[in-house]
């Protein structure tokens, strides 16, 4: 069960709060949350969000334009999913949002993989950094 | 369905009027421990975020609370059943 508000204020409490791990390492802001509707109409919270063309859409106009085609720019996928973080992974609400895992479970923010494809991975010796 | 397709959107009176906009949604947590939301926040304008003031017990500097009790007037709370987003 997730130690959250009551009631939980959706706009208030979950977006744009900063999201860390189960070792408190920055896994990154609630960019939108996703909703359910169940059979009676009612819409229930399932997961939040992260990534910069689900902030681009939720901006709109011409910031969020660009920022949805940046993000399409950094990713090598033409459509880039977001991070989908399921609420029960959630631990519990407050000025940050802790999760019960590990940010390495999450699966890697496009812009790393931008990064680490066009420059860390060149810097030679980047493929024995480990040794 | 994600929350920003809801935030901002225009709420109807049952007369097809239109009564503000959806400025937060207040959840409570359902029997599997997921938020369900129960109601909307409506605010008479323009989507905008009510920097907390508008929540019970919440006090602070005397003008900021003015300030925000001003841009919060006419800020009510609608039972989610009772939510129309078409007129």
């Amino acid at each position: 069960m997730t130690d959250q508000p009551e009631p939980l204020r959706l706009d208030f409490h979950l977006l744009d709060r900063q999201i860390v791990d189960v070792d408190g390492r920055m896994v990154g802001n609630v960019d939108d949350v996703e909703l359910d509707v169940d059979r009676g109409g009612t819409p229930r919270v399932v997961a939040l969000l992260v990534g910069q063309a689900v902030l681009g859409r939720r901006i709109g106009g011409l910031v969020g334009r660009w920022l949805e085609a940046s993000a399409r720019r950094l990713s090598p996928d033409p459509d880039p999913a977001p991070i989908r973080i399921p609420y029960d992974l959630v631990m519990s609400v407050g000025s940050e949002i802790e999760l019960r895992v590990k940010a390495s479970a999450l699966g890697e923010p496009p812009l790393e993989t931008w990064l680490r494809k066009h420059f860390v991975d060149r810097i030679p010796g980047a493929d024995h950094a480990g040794e | 369905m994600r929350a920003s397709e809801l935030l901002g959107r225009t709420v109807y009176a049952p007369d097809g009027t239109a009564i503000g906009v959806i400025s937060d949604l207040l959840c409570a947590a359902g029997e599997d421990g997921l938020p369900r939301v129960r109601s909307a926040i409506v605010a008479p304008r323009h989507h905008t975020r009510l920097l907390g003031y508008d929540r019970p017990g919440i006090q602070g500097p005397w003008l900021i609370e003015k300030l925000a009790g001003w841009l919060q007037r006419g800020v009510r709370e609608i039972p989610w059943p009772e939510v129309r987003l078409d007129p």
